[in-house]
């Protein structure tokens, strides 16, 4: 892929640059208008490897390479406000604990595709009961050893010896991208698109605990076993977001703080994963009081609405106003402007096939449309629909990236 | 909802503590935050 020269005739210094960013993020965040829209790229592990010439697998080991290539997609793009970089699936991690959620790139799968979900049921229909009363004891005794290969199938000195390297090589991998992090801050000015991450308890439920199949049955079979595991869970979405901040360093600097923002993939809440009906019943309430308890302790939420969530779109009002950014991939985001932009900011939402497939001018006229609409009176970051996907061409990136710069000014 | 072993459980089996109690207790509930962020991570994906 053909480098891009991000004409990086910017005088301002990273700690200008970190507070314009921040400031333009916080505006739209708030539902008000910055001095332009506000741009975040999210790239997806493949268009890293694709833009540095090397394989998903090579990134998946390499992290100094993954960096270095962010670092000269950072310098591509000055116009970027927030970048994501890539996802956390580490190789090293994978393989010390032969974890079976994922098929990884270079070991089941061709060494240049990306990593790979493996639906599968790891909780049996009876253990519901075990799981709402203490989930951690069920994690470590049930969980653990059917998704880690080299677990207890290999004898107990060989799982504990696993579990050892699993976490020396999380933690190796945790402090490299905090490092990163803060170098990216200080030295790009560039803040991060997410700074923790949780789920809808639902989603923990049915992702990669009973799975796609027995979560749908469940649904009819044992409903109220749902709702308790679901609440159960609640307290430790909100843990598992809050915790990094805690256990975070302290930046010393004068530099403004950005609120937190929490990343929220949401996978099968809306219609047709269930109905509208299952949805009131099993997916937002418990959703929404991760959102709440978020919003009460000074986190932005950023969900990630996956899928087509047009129908579902009018439960966004019930969200905090002003303190969630609904990231939108197939809904209707002009419906959505109409319905929740005067309590959600919304982000998105650049086809993935129109940046994969598409033309620059075609991008632009897309964009246009974005600003004109949904970028009316503020509350509005430019981004694709799946952040910037692997098959995107690099000139298309660059026209919504410079087209947004430019034309997306509210005031100079 | 608390943390697997928390502080109060496991000040109650050790028996005495000559010194400060506060930097014992702030390293132990660290790692006891390190390892619900290791053992949650398995899930929320």
């Amino acid at each position: 892929m053909q480098e891009v020269d991000g004409n990086l005739a910017v005088k301002k210094s990273p700690k200008e640059l970190y507070n314009e960013r921040v400031e333009r993020i916080t505006t739209a965040t708030s539902l008000k208008t910055p001095d332009r829209v506000p741009i975040v790229l999210g790239f997806n592990i493949s268009f890293i490897a694709r833009y540095g010439g090397v394989t998903v697998q090579e990134l998946m080991y390499n992290y100094e390479k993954r960096a270095e290539i962010i670092e000269r997609l950072m310098k591509a793009f000055p116009e970027a406000d927030a970048i994501g970089s890539g996802g956390t699936l580490s190789g090293p991690v994978s393989d010390a604990l032969g974890q079976g959620l994922y098929e990884i790139p270079g070991r089941e799968l061709s060494p240049d595709v990306s990593f790979q979900f493996i639906e599968r049921c790891n909780m049996k229909s009876e253990e519901y009961d075990m799981f709402t009363e203490n989930p951690t004891e069920f994690l470590i005794t049930k969980y653990f050893p059917r998704i880690f290969r080299e677990e207890w199938n290999k004898g107990l000195t060989r799982a504990k010896i696993a579990m050892m390297k699993g976490i020396f090589a999380h933690n190796d991998h945790r402090a490299f991208w905090g490092n990163k992090r803060k170098k990216w801050e200080s030295e790009f000015g560039m803040p991060m698109a997410r700074s923790s991450m949780t789920k809808a308890p639902f989603d923990v439920l049915s992702d990669t605990l009973r799975g796609m199949r027995e979560s749908s049955i469940d649904m009819y079979k044992r409903p109220e076993k749902i709702i308790k595991a679901c609440e159960a869970l609640v307290p430790y979405c909100v843990m598992y977001a809050e915790l990094p901040h805690t256990l975070r360093i302290k930046d010393e600097s004068t530099r403004k703080e950005m609120k937190p923002q929490i990343g929220m993939p949401l996978h099968r809440g809306c219609v047709p994963f269930m109905s509208l009906k299952q949805f009131e019943t099993f997916y937002w309430p418990t959703l929404k009081e991760v959102i709440c308890r978020l919003v009460a302790d000074g986190f932005i939420c950023r969900p990630f609405a996956e899928g087509d969530w047009t129908m579902n779109m009018k439960y966004w009002r019930e969200v905090p106003k002003g303190k969630v950014i609904l990231k939108i991939d197939l809904a209707d985001i002009f419906k959505a402007k109409e319905l929740v932009g005067d309590t959600v900011c919304l982000q998105g939402n650049v086809p993935a096939t129109l940046l994969q497939f598409g033309t620059p001018k075609q991008v632009e006229k897309y964009c246009k449309k974005l600003i004109d609409v949904v970028g009316e009176g503020g509350g509005f970051i430019m981004d694709g629909a799946v952040g910037i996907p692997g098959g995107a061409k690099i000139e298309n990136i660059v026209a919504m990236t410079k087209f947004t710069a430019k034309y997306g000014v509210y005031r100079r | 909802m608390s943390l697997y072993t928390p502080w109060k459980k496991k000040r109650k089996e050790i028996q005495k503590i000559l010194g400060d109690e506060k930097i014992i207790k702030e390293s132990w509930e660290h790692y006891e935050k390190m390892v619900f962020l290791w053992i949650w991570s398995w899930l929320m994906r």
